[in-house]
């Protein structure tokens, strides 16, 4: 984990003691809300239907066991015993009063922690792959380059006041699992046809009422220039982005309507006058960033890849459907990467109680390193876990209701907090989510289904990633009733994908048999049990499950 | 007839500024927490003057704002399901 230098810590330290002195003069009444709204979102504080909701940044997903411990303590001392953890890798309170978020900042800061960048038109909290430094087939761990960027975004005086929000997203994996073609910007470390390491900078993703793929706008920029290329499109976009219309304002517009080629080559003229400035990296800074983030002291363990397949066929079928769904491989030998699921069948997607918190961080620090990650997908994950340890943090993530076996699965849906929270829904996502995961509450149906992403969204903002889905499913208020649209064919990946409307929306009783209906077409017709649900879609279209679902 | 008189009563509406929990007015010019206890305006000038008032309370209340409300067995009862939701609470339960 990265640790504060003295420049963070006076930053950070800094913008708490203002905040507090903002919220006295606001609750004195010196100062609007329309004056004020502005500062707090600066500092992460929204608010939503029933009081103010924090959003707490995580940056690129990356906690020790000593800040999961203080999340505990701020939702038990500040909000109502619980957090929320968002798409973003971020938590999100829900419940905290004004007059307190002073002395939250102050406690998050002491363990260097903050809510800057999680709202406004800035550059947002950088996201990265979850299983960064882990990952097989991973070429460089990008967690050292999301933490360079994260130093260059924050308080940027260039691009506090972009045209609308700005996402970068940074893996360091052939195989996407940070959804880089859907933000504004997402980087690829990449090797070209010479061997050399590079990024591959697409521009103009994004989700929302108008959902678009990226485009490669760099195809292999060298590491010493990534920060100036950065730079070089967000200033195209500052100057030319469409302030005038909200709805039009993202990147991904401005893209669209240049034309990538015209897009880059404005990109690319401004970056060669600033490419060799100050901003250009050094190896020397470089390493030593990266250093903050290697490999923990691992224990010289023999290959124990068989060992653990073996565990799958376990009497105990608890633990091997656990295994064989919340395991993933490690690249280090006798490792394991351990998935711990914040969806429990009938609980709201992403939520955690601070007791759970606590019992997570004792289990990182007894057999993980001490580090936890928080996924885009709502979900943690222990990195670094022995296979020899697996049956006794089994033992205990079942005590606590978190070995849910279904990572990937059906009930490993992503959804927005809707309308029983936000102010912005149109209909509710949670129940939804619930709902559906009672219906498929068998966990060898489960598996026989195998991998299938369901994404909810209470609204066309599309928090809950539904354009993405395999099965997505948008709320929408159809006079006055919610009412639920299904879509089908989302990908994030590398086969990245935009789902397509099946037909007329469902009502809130209808939804749950539809997606339920969707995943029976899919078993009684694919043509092998290794056929996934989307490349079934991909094979059959839309034509039998409209068939299937209007009947 | 009946329809449009319902359609045209509103409560008057905000956040309070301490802690973000719902507001609404009372009948006795404060607020209140209970959207049981909230006035019902039907006036175009009584709505004007109201949110005036509310808009000179910004210690008290953020953003306040007119909704659709109806009385229904004689308790005020908003119009909308998302002001429903934001008078009684979430409909989902927290993890403890």
């Amino acid at each position: 984990v990265y640790r504060y230098d003295e420049y963070d810590a006076r930053l950070v330290h800094e913008r708490v003691e203002q905040f507090r002195d903002q919220v006295q003069r606001r609750l004195a009444g010196e100062i609007t809300e329309d004056e004020f709204k502005p500062l707090r979102l600066q500092n992460g504080l929204y608010m939503q239907l029933h009081a103010y909701m924090l959003r707490v940044a995580i940056p690129y997903g990356l906690l020790s066991s000593t800040q999961l411990r203080m999340l505990a303590h701020i939702a038990r001392i500040y909000d109502r015993g619980y957090g929320h953890f968002s798409t973003r890798q971020n938590i999100q309170y829900n419940w905290p009063r004004l007059v307190d978020v002073p002395d939250l900042l102050a406690d998050l800061a002491k363990v260097e922690m903050h809510a800057i960048q999680t709202s406004g038109n800035c550059i947002r909290n950088v996201t990265s792959d979850h299983l960064a430094g882990v990952a097989r087939d991973e070429i460089e761990d990008p967690r050292a380059y999301c933490e360079i960027i994260r130093q260059w975004s924050t308080f940027h005086p260039e691009f506090g006041f972009l045209p609308r929000k700005f996402k970068i997203a940074v893996t360091g994996a052939p195989a996407d699992r940070a959804a880089v073609r859907f933000h504004d910007i997402g980087i690829r470390i990449v090797k070209n046809a010479a061997g050399e390491r590079g990024f591959e900078i697409w521009v103009g993703g994004g989700l929302g009422r108008t959902p678009r793929i990226g485009q490669v706008c760099g195809e292999h920029v060298p590491h010493r220039h990534l920060l100036s290329y950065l730079e070089a499109i967000l200033r195209v976009y500052n100057r030319f982005g469409r302030r005038d219309n909200k709805f039009k304002a993202r990147i991904k517009i401005l893209v669209g309507a240049l034309g990538i080629d015209e897009f880059r080559r404005q990109v690319e003229e401004e970056w060669l006058q600033i490419r060799d400035g100050v901003i250009a990296l050094t190896d020397d800074e470089v390493t030593r960033v990266a250093s903050f983030f290697s490999a923990p002291p691992y224990r010289a363990l023999p290959e124990q890849d068989a060992r653990l397949a073996g565990k799958k066929l376990s009497p105990d079928r608890a633990f091997a459907r656990w295994i064989d769904a919340n395991v993933a491989l490690h690249k280090r030998p006798g490792y394991a990467i351990v998935f711990v699921s914040l969806k429990p069948h009938g609980r709201p997607p992403g939520d955690i109680s601070a007791d759970q918190m606590d019992a997570v961080a004792e289990l990182a620090d007894r057999f993980s390193f001490g580090e936890i990650r928080s996924t885009h997908d709502q979900n943690l994950v222990l990195a670094d876990v022995e296979i020899g340890d697996l049956e006794a943090v089994w033992k205990r993530l079942h005590e606590l209701g978190l070995a849910q076996p279904n990572i990937g699965r059906a009930t490993d849906m992503i959804s927005c907090p809707g309308l029983d929270y936000c102010s912005l829904a149109n209909a509710r996502s949670i129940p939804v989510a619930q709902r559906i995961a009672q219906r498929l509450d068998d966990d060898d149906r489960l598996a026989r289904i195998g991998t299938v992403s369901i994404k909810i969204s209470g609204c066309i903002n599309a928090c809950g990633h539904h354009h993405i889905g395999n099965l997505g499913i948008l709320g929408i208020d159809k006079d006055g009733e919610e009412h639920y649209q299904l879509t089908l064919g989302g990908a994030p990946g590398d086969d990245a994908a935009i789902g397509k409307i099946v037909g007329p929306a469902f009502s809130s009783a209808d939804i749950v048999d539809a997606v339920a209906n969707a995943l029976d077409l899919y078993l009684e017709q694919r043509l092998s049990p290794t056929e996934r649900f989307l490349e079934f879609y991909r094979r059959v279209g839309d034509k039998p499950f409209k068939e299937r679902l209007y009947a | 007839v009946v329809l449009w008189v319902e359609m045209s009563s509103f409560v008057l509406t905000g956040n309070a500024t301490v802690d973000g929990r719902p507001l609404w007015r009372d009948a006795d010019g404060g607020w209140t927490h209970d959207v049981r206890g909230a006035v019902l305006f039907t006036s175009e000038d009584a709505r004007a003057r109201a949110l005036e008032q509310a808009h000179r309370e910004q210690a008290v209340v953020c953003d306040p704002y007119f909704a659709a409300a109806e009385r229904v067995d004689g308790e005020v009862r908003p119009a909308t399901l998302k002001e429903r939701i934001r008078a009684t609470g979430p409909t989902v339960s927290h993890p403890t």
